[in-house]
Protein backbone atom coordinates (compact mmCIF):
# COMPACT_ATOMS: atom_id res chain seq x y z
CA UNK A 1 0.00 0.00 0.00
CA UNK A 2 2.79 2.41 0.90
CA UNK A 3 4.60 1.85 -2.38
CA UNK A 4 1.41 2.42 -4.32
CA UNK A 5 0.65 5.55 -2.30
CA UNK A 6 4.10 6.94 -2.99
CA UNK A 7 3.89 6.13 -6.69
CA UNK A 8 0.55 7.90 -7.08
CA UNK A 9 1.67 10.98 -5.15
CA UNK A 10 4.83 11.30 -7.28
CA UNK A 11 2.69 10.96 -10.42
CA UNK A 12 0.35 13.69 -9.23
CA UNK A 13 3.23 16.03 -8.48
CA UNK A 14 4.72 15.43 -11.94
CA UNK A 15 1.37 16.22 -13.56
CA UNK A 16 1.04 19.50 -11.71
CA UNK A 17 4.69 20.33 -12.44
CA UNK A 18 4.26 19.72 -16.19
CA UNK A 19 1.04 21.71 -16.23
CA UNK A 20 2.80 24.62 -14.53
CA UNK A 21 5.47 24.57 -17.25
CA UNK A 22 2.78 24.55 -19.97
CA UNK A 23 0.94 27.42 -18.29
CA UNK A 24 4.15 29.39 -17.86
CA UNK A 25 5.30 28.95 -21.46
CA UNK A 26 1.86 29.76 -22.85
CA UNK A 27 1.88 32.86 -20.69
CA UNK A 28 5.12 34.01 -22.34
CA UNK A 29 3.57 33.35 -25.75
CA UNK A 30 0.59 35.51 -24.96
CA UNK A 31 2.46 38.68 -25.78
CA UNK A 32 4.71 40.99 -23.82
CA UNK A 33 3.51 41.23 -20.20
CA UNK A 34 5.09 44.67 -19.97
CA UNK A 35 2.95 46.05 -22.77
CA UNK A 36 -0.06 44.38 -21.16
CA UNK A 37 0.74 46.15 -17.90
CA UNK A 38 1.77 49.59 -19.17
CA UNK A 39 -0.29 49.91 -22.32
CA UNK A 40 1.00 51.07 -25.71
CA UNK A 41 1.83 54.62 -24.61
CA UNK A 42 4.75 53.78 -22.29
CA UNK A 43 8.19 55.25 -23.01
CA UNK A 44 11.24 53.15 -23.79
CA UNK A 45 12.75 53.77 -20.34
CA UNK A 46 9.60 52.78 -18.52
CA UNK A 47 9.45 49.54 -20.52
CA UNK A 48 13.08 48.73 -19.68
CA UNK A 49 12.59 49.55 -16.02
CA UNK A 50 9.56 47.29 -15.67
CA UNK A 51 11.19 44.53 -17.71
CA UNK A 52 14.08 44.55 -15.26
CA UNK A 53 11.78 44.81 -12.25
CA UNK A 54 9.71 41.80 -13.36
CA UNK A 55 12.87 39.85 -14.17
CA UNK A 56 11.86 39.44 -17.80
CA UNK A 57 15.42 40.10 -19.02
CA UNK A 58 16.60 36.84 -17.49
CA UNK A 59 16.62 33.50 -19.38
CA UNK A 60 13.40 31.46 -19.43
CA UNK A 61 14.43 28.69 -16.98
CA UNK A 62 15.31 31.35 -14.39
CA UNK A 63 11.99 33.10 -15.00
CA UNK A 64 10.20 29.79 -14.61
CA UNK A 65 11.94 29.07 -11.30
CA UNK A 66 10.80 32.45 -10.01
CA UNK A 67 7.26 31.79 -11.25
CA UNK A 68 7.18 28.38 -9.55
CA UNK A 69 8.63 29.50 -6.21
CA UNK A 70 6.20 32.40 -6.11
CA UNK A 71 3.30 30.09 -6.92
CA UNK A 72 4.37 27.70 -4.17
CA UNK A 73 4.46 30.61 -1.74
CA UNK A 74 0.92 31.46 -2.81
CA UNK A 75 1.85 34.43 -4.96
CA UNK A 76 0.08 34.04 -8.30
CA UNK A 77 0.56 37.64 -9.38
CA UNK A 78 -1.98 40.40 -9.65
CA UNK A 79 -5.03 40.82 -11.82
CA UNK A 80 -4.43 43.39 -14.56
CA UNK A 81 -8.08 44.45 -14.55
CA UNK A 82 -10.15 46.43 -12.07
CA UNK A 83 -8.53 47.02 -8.70
CA UNK A 84 -5.46 44.90 -9.59
CA UNK A 85 -5.95 42.66 -6.60
CA UNK A 86 -3.80 39.60 -5.91
CA UNK A 87 -5.02 36.64 -7.99
CA UNK A 88 -4.93 34.21 -5.08
CA UNK A 89 -7.22 36.39 -2.93
CA UNK A 90 -9.79 36.54 -5.69
CA UNK A 91 -9.58 32.77 -6.20
CA UNK A 92 -10.00 32.02 -2.50
CA UNK A 93 -13.11 34.22 -2.35
CA UNK A 94 -14.72 32.16 -5.10
CA UNK A 95 -14.07 28.70 -3.64
CA UNK A 96 -17.07 28.43 -1.27
CA UNK A 97 -19.61 29.16 -4.01
CA UNK A 98 -18.16 26.55 -6.40
CA UNK A 99 -17.81 24.02 -3.61
CA UNK A 100 -21.42 24.50 -2.52
CA UNK A 101 -22.67 24.11 -6.09
CA UNK A 102 -20.59 21.00 -6.82
CA UNK A 103 -21.58 19.29 -3.56
CA UNK A 104 -25.27 20.09 -4.04
CA UNK A 105 -25.15 18.73 -7.60
CA UNK A 106 -23.38 15.54 -6.50
CA UNK A 107 -25.89 14.97 -3.69
CA UNK A 108 -28.81 15.38 -6.08
CA UNK A 109 -27.40 13.00 -8.67
CA UNK A 110 -26.52 10.39 -6.04
CA UNK A 111 -29.87 10.69 -4.26
CA UNK A 112 -31.78 10.20 -7.51
CA UNK A 113 -29.35 8.13 -9.58
CA UNK A 114 -28.53 5.32 -7.15
CA UNK A 115 -32.11 4.33 -6.24
CA UNK A 116 -33.14 4.38 -9.93
CA UNK A 117 -30.09 2.29 -10.85
CA UNK A 118 -30.73 -0.25 -8.07
CA UNK A 119 -34.43 -0.60 -8.82
CA UNK A 120 -33.71 -0.94 -12.56
CA UNK A 121 -31.32 -3.81 -11.84
CA UNK A 122 -33.59 -5.59 -9.36
CA UNK A 123 -36.66 -5.26 -11.53
CA UNK A 124 -34.93 -5.79 -14.83
CA UNK A 125 -37.18 -5.23 -17.83
CA UNK A 126 -39.88 -3.48 -15.80
CA UNK A 127 -41.36 -0.12 -16.69
CA UNK A 128 -39.03 1.61 -14.23
CA UNK A 129 -36.04 -0.05 -15.91
CA UNK A 130 -37.12 1.03 -19.40
CA UNK A 131 -37.95 4.55 -18.27
CA UNK A 132 -34.65 4.75 -16.41
CA UNK A 133 -32.71 3.76 -19.52
CA UNK A 134 -34.56 6.22 -21.76
CA UNK A 135 -34.05 8.90 -19.13
CA UNK A 136 -30.31 8.13 -18.88
CA UNK A 137 -29.94 8.14 -22.66
CA UNK A 138 -31.70 11.51 -22.96
CA UNK A 139 -29.75 12.93 -20.03
CA UNK A 140 -26.45 12.04 -21.65
CA UNK A 141 -27.46 13.72 -24.88
CA UNK A 142 -28.34 17.15 -23.59
CA UNK A 143 -25.55 19.68 -23.04
CA UNK A 144 -25.56 21.13 -19.50
CA UNK A 145 -25.74 24.72 -20.65
CA UNK A 146 -28.86 24.02 -22.66
CA UNK A 147 -30.56 22.15 -19.80
CA UNK A 148 -29.76 25.15 -17.60
CA UNK A 149 -31.29 27.62 -20.03
CA UNK A 150 -34.41 25.49 -20.63
CA UNK A 151 -34.98 25.04 -16.89
CA UNK A 152 -34.48 28.75 -16.38
CA UNK A 153 -36.98 29.49 -19.14
CA UNK A 154 -39.67 27.11 -17.87
CA UNK A 155 -39.32 27.47 -14.11
CA UNK A 156 -38.13 31.03 -13.66
CA UNK A 157 -39.53 32.84 -16.68
CA UNK A 158 -42.81 31.04 -17.36
CA UNK A 159 -43.88 29.96 -13.88
CA UNK A 160 -41.82 32.37 -11.80
CA UNK A 161 -41.23 29.73 -9.12
CA UNK A 162 -37.53 30.40 -8.65
CA UNK A 163 -35.18 33.32 -9.26
CA UNK A 164 -33.36 33.22 -12.63
CA UNK A 165 -29.87 33.73 -11.27
CA UNK A 166 -27.71 35.07 -8.47
CA UNK A 167 -26.17 33.77 -5.29
CA UNK A 168 -27.00 33.85 -1.60
CA UNK A 169 -30.27 32.04 -0.94
CA UNK A 170 -31.31 28.39 -1.07
CA UNK A 171 -33.82 29.16 -3.82
CA UNK A 172 -31.05 30.47 -6.01
CA UNK A 173 -29.06 27.27 -5.53
CA UNK A 174 -31.76 24.90 -6.80
CA UNK A 175 -31.67 25.56 -10.55
CA UNK A 176 -27.89 25.62 -11.05
CA UNK A 177 -27.47 22.52 -8.87
CA UNK A 178 -30.17 20.58 -10.72
CA UNK A 179 -28.72 21.54 -14.14
CA UNK A 180 -25.25 20.52 -13.03
CA UNK A 181 -26.44 17.21 -11.57
CA UNK A 182 -27.78 16.22 -14.98
CA UNK A 183 -24.23 15.66 -16.21
CA UNK A 184 -23.48 12.92 -13.70
CA UNK A 185 -26.98 11.54 -13.20
CA UNK A 186 -27.17 9.50 -16.40
CA UNK A 187 -23.76 7.95 -15.79
CA UNK A 188 -24.59 7.05 -12.19
CA UNK A 189 -27.86 5.35 -13.20
CA UNK A 190 -26.19 3.27 -15.93
CA UNK A 191 -23.24 2.29 -13.81
CA UNK A 192 -25.24 1.43 -10.68
CA UNK A 193 -27.52 -0.72 -12.77
CA UNK A 194 -24.79 -2.69 -14.52
CA UNK A 195 -22.68 -3.20 -11.42
CA UNK A 196 -25.75 -4.26 -9.41
CA UNK A 197 -26.57 -6.82 -12.13
CA UNK A 198 -23.03 -8.21 -11.88
CA UNK A 199 -23.21 -8.46 -8.12
CA UNK A 200 -26.72 -9.94 -8.01
CA UNK A 201 -25.61 -12.98 -10.01
CA UNK A 202 -22.90 -13.79 -7.44
CA UNK A 203 -22.90 -16.91 -5.28
CA UNK A 204 -22.96 -15.05 -1.99
CA UNK A 205 -26.22 -13.40 -2.94
CA UNK A 206 -27.72 -16.84 -3.48
CA UNK A 207 -26.37 -17.85 -0.08
CA UNK A 208 -27.84 -14.77 1.56
CA UNK A 209 -31.23 -15.64 0.05
CA UNK A 210 -30.93 -19.30 1.13
CA UNK A 211 -30.11 -18.13 4.64
CA UNK A 212 -33.57 -16.60 4.55
CA UNK A 213 -32.62 -12.95 4.77
CA UNK A 214 -35.28 -10.50 3.77
CA UNK A 215 -35.12 -9.33 0.17
CA UNK A 216 -34.45 -5.71 1.15
CA UNK A 217 -31.54 -6.81 3.34
CA UNK A 218 -30.10 -8.94 0.51
CA UNK A 219 -30.34 -6.07 -1.95
CA UNK A 220 -29.23 -3.12 0.12
CA UNK A 221 -26.80 -4.67 2.56
CA UNK A 222 -25.18 -7.46 0.57
CA UNK A 223 -25.56 -6.52 -3.06
CA UNK A 224 -25.54 -2.75 -3.01
CA UNK A 225 -22.51 -2.27 -0.79
CA UNK A 226 -20.47 -4.45 -3.15
CA UNK A 227 -21.71 -2.71 -6.26
CA UNK A 228 -20.31 0.57 -4.98
CA UNK A 229 -16.71 -0.25 -5.92
CA UNK A 230 -17.01 0.26 -9.71
CA UNK A 231 -18.94 3.42 -8.96
CA UNK A 232 -15.87 4.82 -7.26
CA UNK A 233 -13.74 4.60 -10.43
CA UNK A 234 -16.46 6.44 -12.26
CA UNK A 235 -16.03 9.40 -9.88
CA UNK A 236 -12.82 10.39 -11.66
CA UNK A 237 -14.55 10.61 -15.03
CA UNK A 238 -17.39 12.42 -13.34
CA UNK A 239 -15.02 15.04 -12.05
CA UNK A 240 -13.95 16.05 -15.57
CA UNK A 241 -17.57 16.49 -16.58
CA UNK A 242 -18.28 18.39 -13.40
CA UNK A 243 -15.37 20.75 -14.07
CA UNK A 244 -16.68 21.64 -17.54
CA UNK A 245 -20.19 21.86 -16.11
CA UNK A 246 -19.14 24.19 -13.32
CA UNK A 247 -17.67 26.70 -15.79
CA UNK A 248 -20.72 26.59 -18.04
CA UNK A 249 -23.43 26.53 -15.37
CA UNK A 250 -21.82 29.26 -13.27
CA UNK A 251 -21.62 31.45 -16.34
CA UNK A 252 -25.32 30.99 -17.12
CA UNK A 253 -26.64 31.48 -13.59
CA UNK A 254 -24.26 34.31 -12.63
CA UNK A 255 -22.95 32.08 -9.84
CA UNK A 256 -19.86 33.71 -8.31
CA UNK A 257 -17.58 30.64 -8.33
CA UNK A 258 -14.25 29.67 -9.85
CA UNK A 259 -15.74 28.72 -13.20
CA UNK A 260 -17.29 32.12 -13.66
CA UNK A 261 -14.03 33.74 -12.55
CA UNK A 262 -12.18 31.80 -15.26
CA UNK A 263 -14.73 32.81 -17.87
CA UNK A 264 -14.65 36.46 -16.80
CA UNK A 265 -10.86 36.43 -16.97
CA UNK A 266 -10.96 35.01 -20.51
CA UNK A 267 -13.49 37.55 -21.72
CA UNK A 268 -11.54 40.49 -20.24
CA UNK A 269 -8.20 38.96 -21.34
CA UNK A 270 -6.91 39.18 -17.79
CA UNK A 271 -3.95 36.87 -18.31
CA UNK A 272 -2.43 36.59 -14.82
CA UNK A 273 -5.90 35.69 -13.57
CA UNK A 274 -6.44 32.97 -16.20
CA UNK A 275 -3.02 31.53 -15.40
CA UNK A 276 -3.80 31.52 -11.70
CA UNK A 277 -7.27 30.02 -12.00
CA UNK A 278 -6.18 27.31 -14.43
CA UNK A 279 -3.22 26.37 -12.24
CA UNK A 280 -5.40 26.31 -9.16
CA UNK A 281 -8.17 24.26 -10.80
CA UNK A 282 -5.65 21.78 -12.21
CA UNK A 283 -4.25 21.40 -8.73
CA UNK A 284 -7.71 20.74 -7.27
CA UNK A 285 -8.52 18.33 -10.07
CA UNK A 286 -5.32 16.31 -9.70
CA UNK A 287 -5.68 16.25 -5.92
CA UNK A 288 -9.26 15.02 -6.14
CA UNK A 289 -8.27 12.30 -8.62
CA UNK A 290 -5.48 11.23 -6.30
CA UNK A 291 -7.87 10.93 -3.37
CA UNK A 292 -10.32 8.89 -5.47
CA UNK A 293 -7.52 6.53 -6.57
CA UNK A 294 -6.27 6.03 -3.03
CA UNK A 295 -9.80 5.43 -1.80
CA UNK A 296 -10.25 2.87 -4.54
CA UNK A 297 -7.02 1.12 -3.64
CA UNK A 298 -8.13 1.07 -0.01
CA UNK A 299 -11.49 -0.49 -0.85
CA UNK A 300 -10.20 -2.94 -3.46
CA UNK A 301 -6.89 -4.61 -2.47
CA UNK A 302 -6.31 -5.98 -5.99
CA UNK A 303 -5.34 -2.49 -7.22
CA UNK A 304 -2.46 -2.06 -4.78
CA UNK A 305 -0.41 -4.92 -6.15
CA UNK A 306 -0.42 -4.16 -9.83
CA UNK B 1 7.67 -9.86 -48.97
CA UNK B 2 4.02 -10.54 -48.59
CA UNK B 3 2.40 -13.15 -46.48
CA UNK B 4 -1.26 -13.72 -45.91
CA UNK B 5 -2.91 -11.45 -43.38
CA UNK B 6 -5.09 -13.53 -41.11
CA UNK B 7 -7.69 -11.56 -39.27
CA UNK B 8 -8.48 -12.94 -35.84
CA UNK B 9 -12.23 -13.35 -35.60
CA UNK B 10 -13.35 -12.00 -32.26
CA UNK B 11 -16.59 -13.97 -32.57
CA UNK B 12 -19.39 -14.38 -35.02
CA UNK B 13 -21.05 -11.15 -35.97
CA UNK B 14 -24.66 -11.51 -34.99
CA UNK B 15 -27.13 -11.46 -37.79
CA UNK B 16 -28.27 -7.88 -38.05
CA UNK B 17 -31.89 -7.55 -37.07
CA UNK B 18 -33.08 -4.02 -37.60
CA UNK B 19 -35.30 -2.77 -34.84
CA UNK B 20 -37.45 0.31 -35.53
CA UNK B 21 -35.22 2.39 -33.23
CA UNK B 22 -32.13 1.44 -35.20
CA UNK B 23 -33.84 2.26 -38.51
CA UNK B 24 -35.08 5.62 -37.24
CA UNK B 25 -31.77 6.70 -35.74
CA UNK B 26 -29.68 5.46 -38.67
CA UNK B 27 -31.88 7.57 -40.94
CA UNK B 28 -31.47 10.60 -38.68
CA UNK B 29 -27.71 10.06 -38.67
CA UNK B 30 -27.67 9.78 -42.45
CA UNK B 31 -29.81 12.91 -42.81
CA UNK B 32 -27.48 14.82 -40.48
CA UNK B 33 -24.42 13.84 -42.50
CA UNK B 34 -26.12 14.64 -45.81
CA UNK B 35 -27.30 17.98 -44.41
CA UNK B 36 -23.74 18.85 -43.44
CA UNK B 37 -22.35 17.81 -46.82
CA UNK B 38 -25.02 19.53 -48.91
CA UNK B 39 -25.42 22.63 -46.71
CA UNK B 40 -24.74 25.32 -49.36
CA UNK B 41 -27.28 23.78 -51.77
CA UNK B 42 -30.16 23.14 -49.41
CA UNK B 43 -30.26 26.23 -47.22
CA UNK B 44 -33.17 28.53 -48.04
CA UNK B 45 -31.21 31.67 -47.09
CA UNK B 46 -27.63 32.85 -46.62
CA UNK B 47 -26.71 31.80 -43.03
CA UNK B 48 -24.54 34.86 -42.43
CA UNK B 49 -26.58 37.60 -44.08
CA UNK B 50 -29.82 38.91 -42.64
CA UNK B 51 -32.10 41.85 -43.14
CA UNK B 52 -32.73 43.92 -40.03
CA UNK B 53 -36.39 44.35 -41.09
CA UNK B 54 -36.75 40.64 -40.44
CA UNK B 55 -35.08 40.55 -37.06
CA UNK B 56 -36.46 38.31 -34.29
CA UNK B 57 -39.27 36.76 -36.34
CA UNK B 58 -40.80 33.79 -34.49
CA UNK B 59 -41.11 30.31 -36.09
CA UNK B 60 -43.83 30.03 -38.72
CA UNK B 61 -46.38 28.35 -36.44
CA UNK B 62 -46.39 31.26 -34.05
CA UNK B 63 -48.25 34.51 -34.50
CA UNK B 64 -46.18 36.93 -36.58
CA UNK B 65 -44.02 34.18 -38.09
CA UNK B 66 -43.44 33.86 -41.82
CA UNK B 67 -43.39 30.55 -43.68
CA UNK B 68 -40.30 31.87 -45.45
CA UNK B 69 -38.38 31.53 -42.17
CA UNK B 70 -39.42 28.13 -40.82
CA UNK B 71 -37.64 28.43 -37.47
CA UNK B 72 -37.73 32.24 -37.33
CA UNK B 73 -34.82 34.66 -37.42
CA UNK B 74 -32.18 35.87 -34.97
CA UNK B 75 -31.22 39.33 -33.70
CA UNK B 76 -29.56 40.23 -37.00
CA UNK B 77 -32.44 38.89 -39.07
CA UNK B 78 -30.56 35.78 -40.15
CA UNK B 79 -32.58 32.64 -40.93
CA UNK B 80 -32.34 30.16 -38.02
CA UNK B 81 -32.94 27.09 -40.20
CA UNK B 82 -30.08 28.01 -42.53
CA UNK B 83 -27.80 28.59 -39.57
CA UNK B 84 -28.81 25.24 -38.07
CA UNK B 85 -27.98 23.52 -41.37
CA UNK B 86 -24.58 25.21 -41.60
CA UNK B 87 -24.09 24.52 -37.88
CA UNK B 88 -24.39 20.79 -38.66
CA UNK B 89 -21.53 21.31 -41.08
CA UNK B 90 -19.37 23.03 -38.43
CA UNK B 91 -20.09 20.43 -35.75
CA UNK B 92 -19.65 17.39 -37.97
CA UNK B 93 -16.42 18.72 -39.49
CA UNK B 94 -15.02 19.17 -35.99
CA UNK B 95 -16.10 15.59 -35.19
CA UNK B 96 -14.59 14.16 -38.37
CA UNK B 97 -11.29 15.99 -37.93
CA UNK B 98 -10.98 15.09 -34.25
CA UNK B 99 -11.78 11.43 -34.86
CA UNK B 100 -9.24 11.27 -37.70
CA UNK B 101 -6.49 13.15 -35.85
CA UNK B 102 -6.97 11.71 -32.36
CA UNK B 103 -7.84 8.26 -33.71
CA UNK B 104 -4.78 7.98 -35.95
CA UNK B 105 -2.26 9.36 -33.48
CA UNK B 106 -3.76 7.49 -30.53
CA UNK B 107 -4.03 4.16 -32.34
CA UNK B 108 -0.50 4.29 -33.75
CA UNK B 109 1.03 5.26 -30.41
CA UNK B 110 -1.01 2.58 -28.65
CA UNK B 111 0.18 -0.13 -31.06
CA UNK B 112 3.80 1.02 -30.73
CA UNK B 113 3.50 1.04 -26.93
CA UNK B 114 1.91 -2.40 -26.83
CA UNK B 115 4.07 -4.07 -29.45
CA UNK B 116 7.53 -2.70 -28.66
CA UNK B 117 7.10 -2.38 -24.89
CA UNK B 118 10.05 -1.09 -22.88
CA UNK B 119 10.75 2.63 -22.70
CA UNK B 120 8.43 3.57 -25.54
CA UNK B 121 5.62 1.89 -23.63
CA UNK B 122 6.47 3.67 -20.37
CA UNK B 123 6.76 7.11 -21.96
CA UNK B 124 3.60 6.80 -24.06
CA UNK B 125 1.51 5.46 -21.19
CA UNK B 126 2.73 8.20 -18.82
CA UNK B 127 1.68 10.75 -21.43
CA UNK B 128 -1.72 9.03 -21.62
CA UNK B 129 -2.11 9.26 -17.83
CA UNK B 130 -1.13 12.92 -17.96
CA UNK B 131 -3.73 13.74 -20.59
CA UNK B 132 -6.41 11.89 -18.63
CA UNK B 133 -5.64 14.06 -15.63
CA UNK B 134 -6.02 17.38 -17.46
CA UNK B 135 -9.50 18.80 -17.88
CA UNK B 136 -10.04 19.92 -21.51
CA UNK B 137 -12.02 22.96 -20.50
CA UNK B 138 -9.09 24.56 -18.67
CA UNK B 139 -6.75 24.04 -21.59
CA UNK B 140 -9.35 25.50 -23.92
CA UNK B 141 -9.81 28.61 -21.79
CA UNK B 142 -6.06 29.09 -21.60
CA UNK B 143 -5.42 28.69 -25.33
CA UNK B 144 -8.43 30.78 -26.31
CA UNK B 145 -7.25 33.58 -24.05
CA UNK B 146 -3.85 33.59 -25.73
CA UNK B 147 -4.55 32.98 -29.40
CA UNK B 148 -8.18 34.01 -29.53
CA UNK B 149 -10.88 31.50 -30.43
CA UNK B 150 -10.39 29.67 -33.73
CA UNK B 151 -11.55 26.54 -35.50
CA UNK B 152 -8.03 25.06 -35.67
CA UNK B 153 -7.37 25.55 -31.96
CA UNK B 154 -10.73 24.00 -31.13
CA UNK B 155 -9.90 20.89 -33.17
CA UNK B 156 -6.44 20.76 -31.61
CA UNK B 157 -7.72 20.99 -28.02
CA UNK B 158 -10.38 18.31 -28.44
CA UNK B 159 -7.98 15.99 -30.31
CA UNK B 160 -5.34 16.56 -27.66
CA UNK B 161 -7.68 15.44 -24.89
CA UNK B 162 -9.12 12.44 -26.76
CA UNK B 163 -6.13 10.67 -28.37
CA UNK B 164 -5.27 9.05 -25.04
CA UNK B 165 -8.44 6.93 -25.06
CA UNK B 166 -7.52 5.42 -28.43
CA UNK B 167 -3.95 4.81 -27.27
CA UNK B 168 -5.10 2.94 -24.18
CA UNK B 169 -7.49 0.77 -26.17
CA UNK B 170 -5.07 0.06 -29.06
CA UNK B 171 -2.37 -0.93 -26.55
CA UNK B 172 -4.67 -3.32 -24.70
CA UNK B 173 -5.82 -4.93 -27.98
CA UNK B 174 -2.24 -5.21 -29.23
CA UNK B 175 -1.16 -6.98 -26.04
CA UNK B 176 -3.97 -9.50 -26.59
CA UNK B 177 -2.75 -10.59 -30.04
CA UNK B 178 0.97 -9.99 -29.64
CA UNK B 179 1.73 -13.56 -28.60
CA UNK B 180 -0.37 -15.26 -31.29
CA UNK B 181 1.16 -17.53 -33.91
CA UNK B 182 0.66 -15.41 -36.98
CA UNK B 183 2.75 -12.59 -35.49
CA UNK B 184 5.55 -15.06 -34.76
CA UNK B 185 5.25 -16.39 -38.32
CA UNK B 186 5.50 -12.90 -39.75
CA UNK B 187 8.64 -12.37 -37.71
CA UNK B 188 10.18 -15.60 -38.97
CA UNK B 189 9.23 -14.63 -42.51
CA UNK B 190 11.43 -11.59 -42.01
CA UNK B 191 8.85 -8.82 -41.77
CA UNK B 192 10.17 -5.65 -40.22
CA UNK B 193 8.70 -4.38 -36.95
CA UNK B 194 6.99 -1.51 -38.68
CA UNK B 195 5.43 -3.78 -41.25
CA UNK B 196 4.21 -6.21 -38.59
CA UNK B 197 2.58 -3.35 -36.69
CA UNK B 198 0.98 -1.79 -39.75
CA UNK B 199 -0.02 -4.88 -41.73
CA UNK B 200 -0.63 -7.49 -39.06
CA UNK B 201 -1.47 -5.78 -35.80
CA UNK B 202 -3.44 -2.78 -37.03
CA UNK B 203 -6.13 -4.70 -38.98
CA UNK B 204 -6.80 -6.80 -35.90
CA UNK B 205 -7.22 -3.95 -33.44
CA UNK B 206 -9.26 -1.69 -35.66
CA UNK B 207 -12.81 -2.79 -34.87
CA UNK B 208 -12.91 -1.76 -31.17
CA UNK B 209 -11.26 1.49 -32.26
CA UNK B 210 -14.11 2.15 -34.70
CA UNK B 211 -16.65 1.47 -31.95
CA UNK B 212 -14.84 3.87 -29.64
CA UNK B 213 -14.82 6.52 -32.37
CA UNK B 214 -18.58 6.22 -32.86
CA UNK B 215 -19.21 6.38 -29.13
CA UNK B 216 -17.00 9.45 -28.86
CA UNK B 217 -18.82 11.52 -31.47
CA UNK B 218 -21.48 12.45 -28.92
CA UNK B 219 -18.84 13.63 -26.47
CA UNK B 220 -17.11 15.67 -29.17
CA UNK B 221 -20.37 17.38 -30.13
CA UNK B 222 -21.08 18.32 -26.50
CA UNK B 223 -17.55 19.56 -25.79
CA UNK B 224 -17.49 21.53 -29.05
CA UNK B 225 -20.85 23.12 -28.30
CA UNK B 226 -19.88 23.92 -24.68
CA UNK B 227 -16.64 25.61 -25.72
CA UNK B 228 -18.37 27.61 -28.46
CA UNK B 229 -21.09 28.52 -25.98
CA UNK B 230 -18.42 29.97 -23.69
CA UNK B 231 -16.97 31.94 -26.61
CA UNK B 232 -13.74 29.93 -26.77
CA UNK B 233 -14.72 27.65 -29.66
CA UNK B 234 -15.73 28.50 -33.19
CA UNK B 235 -15.59 32.32 -33.55
CA UNK B 236 -18.52 34.29 -35.03
CA UNK B 237 -19.97 34.76 -37.60
CA UNK B 238 -19.55 31.05 -38.47
CA UNK B 239 -22.84 29.29 -37.81
CA UNK B 240 -22.39 27.03 -34.81
CA UNK B 241 -25.00 25.49 -32.51
CA UNK B 242 -23.18 26.32 -29.29
CA UNK B 243 -22.62 29.95 -30.29
CA UNK B 244 -26.27 30.21 -31.39
CA UNK B 245 -27.48 29.14 -27.95
CA UNK B 246 -25.06 31.62 -26.40
CA UNK B 247 -26.24 34.49 -28.61
CA UNK B 248 -29.88 33.68 -27.93
CA UNK B 249 -29.43 33.43 -24.18
CA UNK B 250 -30.17 37.05 -23.34
CA UNK B 251 -33.36 36.93 -25.45
CA UNK B 252 -34.79 33.89 -23.68
CA UNK B 253 -37.77 35.86 -22.31
CA UNK B 254 -38.85 37.45 -25.59
CA UNK B 255 -37.51 35.05 -28.23
CA UNK B 256 -37.27 31.46 -26.94
CA UNK B 257 -36.54 29.96 -30.39
CA UNK B 258 -33.08 31.55 -30.56
CA UNK B 259 -31.59 29.11 -28.10
CA UNK B 260 -34.14 26.31 -27.72
CA UNK B 261 -33.97 25.20 -31.38
CA UNK B 262 -30.15 24.98 -31.74
CA UNK B 263 -30.01 23.21 -28.36
CA UNK B 264 -32.50 20.69 -29.66
CA UNK B 265 -30.26 20.12 -32.70
CA UNK B 266 -27.32 19.38 -30.38
CA UNK B 267 -29.33 16.98 -28.23
CA UNK B 268 -30.72 15.12 -31.26
CA UNK B 269 -27.25 14.74 -32.81
CA UNK B 270 -25.70 13.46 -29.59
CA UNK B 271 -28.59 11.09 -28.94
CA UNK B 272 -28.35 9.70 -32.48
CA UNK B 273 -24.63 8.98 -32.39
CA UNK B 274 -24.74 7.62 -28.83
CA UNK B 275 -27.49 5.20 -29.77
CA UNK B 276 -25.78 4.10 -32.98
CA UNK B 277 -22.52 3.66 -31.07
CA UNK B 278 -24.30 1.45 -28.53
CA UNK B 279 -25.88 -0.66 -31.25
CA UNK B 280 -22.55 -1.05 -33.05
CA UNK B 281 -20.94 -1.98 -29.75
CA UNK B 282 -23.53 -4.70 -29.14
CA UNK B 283 -23.22 -6.09 -32.66
CA UNK B 284 -19.45 -6.01 -33.19
CA UNK B 285 -18.21 -6.60 -29.71
CA UNK B 286 -19.75 -9.80 -28.40
CA UNK B 287 -17.22 -9.95 -25.56
CA UNK B 288 -18.73 -7.01 -23.78
CA UNK B 289 -22.35 -7.86 -23.38
CA UNK B 290 -24.26 -4.91 -22.17
CA UNK B 291 -27.31 -5.76 -20.17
Amino acid sequence: MQRYLLKRIVQAIITIFLMSIIIFLLGRLSGDPVVLLLGDLATEEEVQLITKELGLDKPLPVQYTVFLTNALKGDLGESVRGARRPVLDMIVERIPASFLLAVAAMLISIAIGIPIGVISAVRRGSIIDTLGRVFAMLGQSMPAFWVGIVLMYIISVQFRWLPTSGYGSFKQLILPAVSLSGISLAGIVRLTRSSMLDVLSGEYIKLARIKGLSESKVIWKHAFSNSLIPLLTFLGTLLTGLMTGVVVIETIFAWPGLGRLAWEAVSTRDFPMIQGVVLFMTFMFVAANLIIDLLYAYVDPRIRYT
Amino acid sequence: MNIALPVVKSGKIKKVRLSPTVIIFSSIGLILILTALLAPWITPHDPNVGALDNRLLPPFWQEGGKTEFVFGTDTLGRDILSRIIFGARTTLSVCALVVIIAGTIGTLLGIVAGYTGGWADIIIMRAVDLVFSLPAILLALLLAAIFGPSFQILVFIISFTLWAGYARMARAETLKIKGLDFIALAKIAGCSRASIMMRHVLPNVISPIIILATLQIGTIVIVEASLSFLGVGVPPPTADWGSMVSEGRSYIVTAWWLCIIPGFAIALTVLTFNLLGDVLNDRLNPLIHRR
